[in-house]
């Protein structure tokens, strides 16, 4: 089971905190590319992904990850009704990586993040504040 | 369905081939791996991993379809062996390349990640085909660790 909610920070970008609890899986990825959709479609252009209360994510996390980027740099996400067929449409699409953080991963998340080199494209804080400063 | 498995010290989950039961399975090997006396670090790699092969077996295997999922664990020493079978069309996960991660983001091929983590995760994974359909193995050493890590 997965909770999505969503706080708005005032800055200079429309930023938004995006926190999961929960597990994510290939069961509910898909809720979580929708709920950046909505953000990106209302205005946000940056979004911190609080993982602190989320116990475990699977690979399909990271193609929402990848996903959320896409949609925050102004692209069109690859097609929920497309199901796993979409995972190919992010091959050679470009995504500004910066505008995702990733604040408090616990530690088997963060392994599979520094595993799919994940990290090496999202930053990875420990400080909300911080985290928002960074978009 | 949950019942006693083959070994004495095993257990067995068998599930349709649903994406809504991956809860289930990690909860179930969770279970067993704490039961062992794994160390958390242990238990959610091996968690992982059997959720990434379980998870390949219904989006890719049975692409959706019915169908049904075992995930037999067992102890073996000092390692956790994981059964993994299904009845989808044959498919032998262990000859698939892994992604290369150190590729810029927009070359790297999206698909094989769970491929690659269930490789990495654990001591090792086997694949053979059986009359009745596919079985994956994975093994995971408790004392924690993988062979990798070991070697690096």
């Amino acid at each position: 089971m997965l909770n999505i909610t969503v706080e708005h920070e005032e800055g200079v970008l429309p930023v938004a905190v995006m926190r999961l609890e929960g597990e994510l899986d290939q069961s509910n990825y898909l809720d979580v590319i929708t709920r950046a959709r909505e953000l990106g479609e209302a205005g946000t252009r940056g979004i911190v992904l609080d993982l602190d209360g989320l116990t475990y994510m699977g690979s399909s996390g990271i193609f929402a990850l990848r996903s959320i980027a896409l949609v925050l740099s102004g692209e069109e996400p690859p097609d929920p009704e497309a199901g796993w067929g979409a995972v190919h449409e992010l091959e050679g699409r470009s995504a500004d990586t910066t505008r995702v953080k990733i604040l408090n991963p616990q530690p088997n998340v963060d392994r599979v993040l520094e595993r799919t080199g994940m990290k090496r494209y999202f930053e990875t804080f420990t400080d909300r504040a911080a985290a928002v400063a960074a978009l | 369905m949950r019942q006693p498995g083959g070994s004495s010290d095993g257990a067995m989950l068998r599930i349709p081939a649903d994406v809504n039961e991956l809860v289930r399975v990690r909860q179930f090997v969770r279970d067993y791996a704490r039961g062992t006396g794994a160390d958390p670090r242990t238990t959610s790699d091996l968690v992982q991993a059997v959720d990434e092969s379980v998870c390949n077996s219904i989006v890719h295997g049975y692409k959706g379809g019915p169908g049904a999922v075992e995930v037999e664990v067992a102890r073996n020493g000092s390692s956790i062996v994981v059964h993994l079978r299904d009845e989808a069309p044959p498919f032998d996960p262990t000859t698939i390349p892994p992604p290369d991660v150190t590729k810029p983001l927009e070359e790297q091929r999206m698909g094989g990640l769970g491929v690659l983590l269930a490789r990495e995760l654990t001591d090792s994974v086997t694949y053979r085909h059986t009359s009745r359909g596919n079985e994956l193995t994975l093994t995971k050493r408790i004392g924690g660790g993988t062979d990798a890590e070991h070697h690096r």
